[in-house]
């Protein structure tokens, strides 16, 4: 059985402008131990499926279909059963962790709360076990600090100690080397890595940066425009990219010589009809434009095109 | 205005440079920013300015930029001592200086549409209402956007828009010299390869000259025609950029945390 399974999950927000269908359809599974990216453009939904997952989602999303969690589904559970599963079985790595803080308390009463709140012990060896992760991860001193008296690159850290202390099953990293600089990309990436390894986590990776998900996972699922248009093993997929949005997004990257992808991203409130993608696409067919490609599976290979069926 | 424009070589120099800023409110402490930097930016070419956070590159933009006195040294915009320049040429040069910064949203004002930030600018130049409406559809056009936006708010906007719409308003002034601090630094890898091939057909159509401000080795090799590290505040390597190799920027572990804060 998977730990996670998302069975067409769909997410729409109602606002003033319109309902903006944030996610569409989505299916995905997540086994033990294994790290699956989400990649995509900013306003492609990969955040709204985390925040989904953990039902954070704000009062305005109408959620449907299930997320699955070793046998429960997570959108049927009361919101303090959920309270339960927060934390210490799913656990979030927020993007821009100096935001994600509270900016009044130290960051040593922030790390040590999940340990108060969940397993109930005493305020002293809390702090104590806060402590001993902060020195583990280089931290040593800075719990006496105030988020906004640390680097973007330490309250990263930070934030990753205060999500694994109570060693999740599954850990949720949104977007979690946006706003580093180049150098200590890597460096996060490898401290999360040795977080999962360390307590035997599965990982979902959220990113809109190739490299990140190459580096790191074992699948990928490519998102755009709320939809999962390609999934599959991360090698295979950036390696010999089926769809035509994982090629121009590959096409993008540093080492390719940055050409961009043509056009902009369509509006969440209307998005075009037929294929998604098809208003920016070089291998535009009559169909694309009319109808919409389902997602073909094939050996281990997801793909959303007209041209692959 | 004239008598600077019609230098032939337009250039914008820092020339030992030094920042020191005081901290501290009982116990007066000194930080060296920069330490004698020299670089020039020239029409035409990119100077890319590289290295990790805290090097002091953003304060040498804002030197060159005007907006900050450097604590000894001196600034040289086209053979003229910026200290030296009376009200009309400093007016002359801020117009020819322009800077784009990291993030979109915060350099443009939420509570005006689109067409009112960039209005403004028209009216500080006095041009008449009637004119002003071509000369803006023609800047939306050049950075690639429609008409359509001028009604927007920027939060309507996405990350890559708002940012195309900060150059436009900073090329509405036609400056000589362009200072891009990190202008793709909050955006997407795609939508960063759309808005760096912009500024370079931007450079070949008009032939301004940037100072690009990265920490991203491959962003500096593809946008400049030379490069300048700086490592705590001193110059570390200058030159083209085919001979130019980043030292090893920083890890988590190189952070430190400030010693008086630990209690």
């Amino acid at each position: 059985m998977s730990l996670l399974e998302l069975r067409s999950l769909s997410v729409t927000f109602s606002t003033p402008s319109g309902f903006v269908k944030a996610a569409s359809d989505v299916a995905m599974s997540l086994e033990e131990h294994e790290t699956l990216a989400i990649v995509g453009e900013t306003g492609c939904g990969k955040s709204v499926i985390a925040n989904a997952i953990m039902r954070l989602l704000p009062e305005n999303a109408s959620i449907t279909g299930s997320v699955i969690y070793r046998g429960m589904d997570l959108l049927k559970l009361s919101e303090r059963e959920m309270a339960r599963i927060r934390g210490r079985e799913i656990s979030i790595i927020f993007q821009n962790p100096s935001a994600a803080f509270n900016p009044v308390h130290r960051i040593l009463d922030q790390i040590s709360e999940p340990l108060l709140i969940h397993l109930g012990i005493s305020k002293h060896s809390a702090i104590d076990e806060a402590e001993g992760i902060l020195c583990a991860l280089g931290l040593n001193g800075a719990g006496r600090l105030y988020p906004f008296q640390l680097s973007g690159g330490m309250n990263q850290r930070a934030m990753i100690a205060c999500s694994s202390i109570l060693r999740p099953r599954l850990l949720i990293a949104d977007e979690p080397t946006k706003g580093l600089d180049h150098g200590m990309v890597n460096a996060a990436l490898e401290l999360i890595r040795s977080v999962r390894d360390e307590s035997g986590a599965s990982l979902i990776l959220i990113t809109h940066d190739l490299d990140v998900a190459l580096s790191s996972s074992d699948r990928i699922a490519v998102m755009y425009c709320g939809e999962i248009v390609e999934m599959g093993k991360t090698e295979d997929v950036l390696g010999d990219p089926a769809h035509p949005y994982t090629e121009a997004l590959r096409e993008s990257m540093p080492d390719r010589g940055f050409r961009p992808i043509p056009g902009n991203t369509p509006s969440m409130v209307s998005p075009p009809a037929g294929c998604r993608f098809h208003p920016r696409c070089a291998f535009k067919m009559n169909i694309c434009s009319r109808e919409r490609p389902p997602l073909n599976n094939s050996c281990e290979r997801s793909v959303r095109c007209w041209r692959c069926i | 205005m004239r008598e600077i424009r019609e230098v032939l070589e337009v250039y914008l120099r820092a020339q030992n440079v030094s920042k020191v800023y005081h901290e501290g409110l009982l116990f007066r402490r000194e930080r060296c920013v920069l330490r004698d930097v020299t670089v020039e930016i020239e029409e035409g070419h990119t100077l890319g300015l590289f290295g990790p956070s805290g090097s002091g590159k953003t304060t040498l933009a804002r030197i060159l930029a005007g907006l900050e006195h450097p604590s000894s040294g001196d600034v040289i915009f086209s053979g003229r001592y910026l200290r030296n320049l009376r009200s009309q040429e400093y007016t002359a040069f801020r117009r020819s200086v322009q800077m784009v910064f990291q993030d979109p949203e915060s350099s443009l004002n939420p509570m005006k549409t689109i067409g009112r930030s960039l209005r403004e600018v028209l009216d500080l130049l006095k041009i008449p209402r009637d004119k002003q409406s071509r000369i803006m559809m023609d800047a939306l056009e050049g950075v690639g956007l429609s008409g359509e936006v001028l009604c927007r708010f920027p939060r309507q906007l996405s990350g890559g828009q708002n940012q195309r719409i900060a150059l436009a308003r900073a090329l509405l002034l036609d400056p000589r010299i362009l200072i891009l601090d990190e202008p793709t630094a909050s955006l997407d890898v795609s939508v960063q390869a759309q808005i760096l091939n912009l500024l370079k057909d931007i450079q070949r159509r008009r032939g301004i000259g940037y100072l690009y401000i990265s920490h991203h080795p491959a962003v500096m090799r593809f946008m400049s025609d030379s490069v300048c590290e700086l490592h705590t505040g001193r110059v570390v390597f200058t030159g083209p950029v085919e001979k130019w190799v980043p030292r090893a920027v920083g890890s988590l572990d190189s952070m430190h945390i400030p010693v008086d804060a630990r209690t």
